[in-house]
């Protein structure tokens, strides 16, 4: 149902991605369509392919063949920072911060300005700056912890620090890879208002999921994956009840028993 | 907030220690073959600064600082040597008029390649850009496909290997192992003299300063910041909109300019430049110098090439053949035992029992602690 549509109306578009490691196809034709302002979760088993996909679309993985269309524009062919610089925000699984650097200087790095050499040479931390980075420290709730150093948070802070140096670029699309991993039951209902709150403000989002709670309050559509193929694709509801992926990600008697 | 002042209050106690140390205390006690010798030293300093930028907060060993410091001190040799070598001072010759070990090597034309360094200005642009260059041609080559870590480390040893063998190597061109000697005048100011020496010392040390507050300001900026970023997720940096290449190029670039700045200062100290100085021992040497200091601070590095080149001049006076066991000995203590150096221990054992005792004063004077606030970035 989606063949028919024309790339430049999605935010993301893949298309017959493919990915192999000495032969072994991790991401196998693999097409998809992303709209603005939705949020779209891969779910799948363990070595599915889901992180890779993301690898591949922020540009840590270079694809095999295939095409990525964000906005129109070619993502294969740029580089991780160009591809930031298009707008696009990857959140990795283990949190990934810099332990040295307070929570402020954490944020400010990701400020989207003085990206060059010299540009970060000139760098001059203005009202702007420390405005914004107040602004976002209280969405992830670390504005009290600003000069604390990102070693000294906890596990749950850490992931919330990182995610809010995505929300500091100003991302069009984001992509999470299993956010909530590490989170208490109270930080994951935070976490998933903040994901309403944002796609309200238009912000698209992109989740690689594990935690079904959080992709049945959250989700719009679902892709699943499974051997690096997609196996299913549409709402959620109708994906989980879907008996290929009942049987592919819960395992066949697992599956009434989740949901 | 942190990092709102160029010092903070332990940076410029450091600062003023630093300062008064090598512009009053050492000349005013030592005699002026001693200060020649701190003078020696300290062109290593260059090359530590410059490494706790480069290594210390950018993560990027490089194993092959001699390079740099060679080139740096080729450049101002090649324009003393012209200098020492005008057509009186060599009509002996069977070709006057250029230098001695040219004319050794049958050679009878000056090679285009020395020609611009009868120009002082030249000579000074090229100390700096030479070494620019090249480290910008290894960085980008090797930072630009992502290597990184050890196997960059093992490059710039064996570049500084691949220097040493091509200097040797063109003796005619280069002055071979014996390197460029007899080293008189600087535009016409003879710098073997006593006095020659003193100035050179402050000219040495100002230089340092520049080097040190350079360092200092760099650190201060994001761009130190994002240094210490790539340092510990370089990925994260990058995906936070950056180009880390260009950020390592930056800092390599950097390291060597300090290094080149320290070469040329050792020739015009010494009187000579040899191959010595440019290999794969004397390049580990001065990463040992940042690591006894400590890698992660600017004023550790000076203290570190200071104290260890004392060990070894002193060592190597009276046990010549224990000298290199010694260092390597020193180099595994400091990494197992005080990883960040000399100024780790600053830190960790004497800073806090300073910080008591002002405290302890203070409050007698019925001051207010206002230094809890101050917030030590990491050194």
């Amino acid at each position: 149902m989606l063949i028919g549509h024309q790339p430049k109306e999605f935010l993301l578009a893949v298309e017959a991605l493919t990915v192999s490691f000495d032969g072994f196809k991790a991401v196998n034709d693999l097409s998809f369509y992303v709209e603005e302002n939705e949020i779209r979760v891969i779910i799948g088993p363990n070595g599915a392919g889901k992180t890779t996909v993301l690898d591949l679309i922020c540009g840590k993985t270079k694809a095999t063949s295939g095409s990525i269309q964000f906005r129109g524009q070619e993502l294969t062919k740029l580089k991780e920072n160009q591809i930031v610089k298009a707008g696009v925000g990857r959140k990795f699984q283990t949190p990934s911060i810099f332990d040295d650097l307070t929570v402020f200087e954490n944020l400010e790095i990701s400020y989207p300005r003085g990206r060059t050499v010299f540009g970060s040479l000139a760098f001059k931390r203005d009202a702007a700056v420390r405005e914004r980075v107040e602004e976002v420290s209280e969405m992830i709730f670390l504005k009290d912890r600003l000069n604390v150093y990102a070693a000294q948070l906890s596990h749950g802070q850490k992931q919330w620090l990182e995610i809010g140096m995505l929300l500091i670029q100003n991302p069009d699309l984001l992509m999470l890879d299993e956010p909530v991993a590490g989170m208490n039951p109270a930080e994951v209902g935070k976490l998933s208002t903040l994901f309403s709150e944002l796609n309200a403000e238009g912000l698209t989002m992109i989740l690689v999921e594990h935690h079904l709670r959080l992709v049945v309050e959250v989700c719009t559509r679902v892709v699943v994956l499974n051997y690096g193929r997609k196996i299913a694709d549409g709402w959620a509801a109708a994906v989980l009840e879907d008996p290929v992926v009942a049987e592919a990600y819960l395992g066949k008697a697992g599956a009434s028993e989740v949901l | 907030m942190i990092n709102s002042r160029f010092f903070n209050r332990s940076e410029l106690i450091g600062f003023v220690t630093l300062a008064l140390l090598l512009f009053l205390i050492l000349p005013l006690t030592l005699d002026i073959f001693r200060l020649n010798l701190v003078a020696k030293y300290l062109t290593y300093a260059f090359v530590a600064v410059g490494l706790v930028l480069c290594w210390g907060y950018g993560g990027i060993l490089s194993l092959g600082q001699g390079v740099f410091f060679g080139l740096g001190g080729y450049c101002m040799a090649m324009y003393l040597k012209l200098e020492a070598s005008s057509v009186e001072n060599t009509k002996i010759q069977s070709t006057p008029g250029i230098p001695d070990f040219m004319d050794w090597n049958q050679i009878t034309q000056l090679p285009l390649f020395w020609k611009p360094f009868h120009s002082f200005p030249f000579t000074l642009l090229a100390i700096l850009l030479v070494p620019a260059f090249f480290s910008f041609i290894i960085g980008a080559a090797m930072f630009k496909r992502r290597v990184g870590g050890v196997y960059f480390a093992i490059i710039t040893q064996a570049i500084a290997a691949i220097l040493t063998i091509l200097i040797v190597g063109q003796q005619g061109y280069t002055g071979g192992i014996n390197g460029i000697t007899d080293l008189r005048t600087l535009h016409g100011w003879d710098i073997r003299t006593d006095h020659a020496k003193f100035i050179l010392y402050f000219v040495e040390v100002v230089l340092l300063f520049g080097c040190i507050v350079l360092a200092q300001f760099i650190r201060l900026t994001k761009l130190g910041r994002i240094l210490v970023a790539m340092r510990e997720q370089e990925d994260r940096v990058r995906f936070s909109g950056y180009s880390v290449a260009n950020f390592k190029i930056f800092a390599f670039c950097m390291a060597a300019m300090f290094a080149a700045i320290g070469g040329a200062m050792f020739t015009l100290e010494v009187g000579f430049m040899s191959p010595s100085f440019v290999g794969i021992v004397p390049s580990i040497e001065m990463v040992i110098y940042t690591a006894v200091g400590g890698r992660l601070s600017i004023f550790g590095a000076v203290y570190g090439t200071l104290l260890v080149n004392f060990a070894k001049t002193s060592l190597s006076e009276s046990f010549p053949q224990l000298w290199l066991f010694g260092l390597g000995a020193l180099f595994i203590a400091v990494v197992l035992a005080f990883p960040d150096g000399l100024a780790g221990i600053w830190r960790d054992y004497v800073q806090p029992r300073i910080d008591r005792l002002m405290s302890s004063r203070k409050s007698k004077n019925g001051w207010t602690d206002s230094s809890v606030a101050d917030g030590a970035p990491a050194e």
